[in-house]
């Protein structure tokens, strides 16, 4: 019942801060935010739901947001939408400032029209599966490597 | 008073337990565990042997915190005193040549950077400089300083379980996730240290030893009124 109801309030916290905190401009940077949270935010909220509060992992954040950074075309053309995701942890007044979030948490990239989403590890870019735990391999090199810059 | 002593080691036996439970994730073959995904993002050399150093460390704590505690238990170190020996000679073995170099390689790459390095590497020396100490007090006859210097072992097994119920603690207060990190890592190792000097009457620190041979008669309790309250 508890893990239930926290699932819910992580997921439609994670939701409404995607859409309301972060207030992208342009249609691509909301498709792009709407992906992100639907391709890793949501899963990755369920996920660390069902871990042990007593892992060695750090606890998980009570909430996160998507920032898109900017809008650009990797070295093949295809365009994509570069994000960070921040993070708030504990219990918080929706009220309080920026000081609580913590900052590029995880990085990445959203290609819109394969709807693909990608996050940065070490120095390479994964599936988003890999911050699920899914054993994944790099993506080509040039994935989510900015050539132009569209809208920032 | 009476009651601080078996409410403590129950903590810690549950503590161990979930801590057990939750390390089950390792051995998963499809999937990274939390703890490693966030490791992989680090410039680790070989995550090969990372993976396999975590695994040695996760198989030596699963062990060491229970057996510190049967180790604990009065009533086997006054009934079965041979399986005492025996199971101590088992602990000091797997946490001299498991725990301690597993964890100390692991260190390199704690989460929060070097303050954590030093925090996991101090507790590491605290472990390993009181497990021998304990070994030679033991060998020595002297019950009062094995009792001591295993106090410290024990003392140090059990940040495990208080630094991740802090974490929690921190975590649900909204504290910055690597401050409280460090916090959660230093504050229970310097604390346990301390509490253990001051449960056994050892401060000050230059203070000597009482040097008591064990007799087929002799109690801990009696031999030390601060850890028979305990």
């Amino acid at each position: 019942m508890y893990r239930s109801l926290a699932v819910l309030v992580l997921a439609t916290s994670s939701l409404a801060s995607a859409g309301s905190e972060t207030k992208p401009t342009s249609p691509e940077l909301q498709q792009a935010v709407a992906l992100v949270d639907a391709g890793l935010l949501r899963p990755l909220a369920s996920k660390e739901h069902e871990r042990g509060k007593f892992s060695r992992a750090r606890p998980p954040a009570a909430q996160r947001r998507v920032r898109p950074l900017e809008l650009a075309r990797d070295s093949s053309g295809k365009a994509f939408v570069a994000f960070a995701v921040d993070e708030r942890h504990g219990w918080f007044d929706e009220s309080e400032g920026e000081d609580k979030w913590v900052k590029d948490q995880i990085l990445g990239c959203a290609y819109l029209e394969s709807r693909e989403v990608f996050v940065k590890r070490g120095k390479a870019f994964h599936p988003a599966a890999a911050k699920l735990g899914k054993k994944t391999k790099a993506a080509p090199a040039n994935t989510c490597q900015t050539t132009v810059v569209v809208t920032r | 008073m009476r009651i601080l002593r078996p409410l403590t080691l129950a903590y810690l036996a549950f503590g161990a337990a979930l801590i057990a439970n939750a390390s089950r994730v390792y051995w998963d073959d499809d999937e990274w565990a939390p703890f490693m995904i966030e490791k992989l993002e680090l410039p680790i050399p070989d995550e090969d042997l990372y993976v396999w150093v975590l695994k040695v460390h996760v198989v030596a704590a699963i062990f060491v915190l229970p057996a510190c505690l049967v180790l604990m238990s009065r009533v086997i170190m006054r009934r079965a005193p041979r399986f005492h020996r025996w199971l101590g000679r088992v602990n000091a073995a797997v946490t001299l040549l498991a725990l301690v170099p597993s964890g100390a390689y692991m260190a390199r790459f704690a989460t929060g950077g070097w303050p954590s390095t030093l925090g996991f590497l101090t507790s590491g020396a605290i472990v390993a400089v009181a497990m021998v100490m304990g070994i030679r007090s033991a060998r020595a006859r002297s019950l009062v300083a094995h009792r001591r210097w295993m106090l410290h072992v024990f003392a140090q097994m059990a940040v495990a379980v208080v630094s991740r119920t802090m974490l929690i603690a921190a975590d649900a207060a909204g504290f910055h996730p690597i401050h409280a990190y460090i916090a959660c890592l230093w504050l229970p190792v310097l604390g346990c240290a301390l509490f253990v000097e001051l449960l056994t009457g050892s401060l000050p620190l230059l203070r000597r030893n009482r040097h008591v041979p064990i007799t087929r008669r002799s109690r801990p309790r009696d031999l030390e009124p601060g850890l028979g309250r305990f």
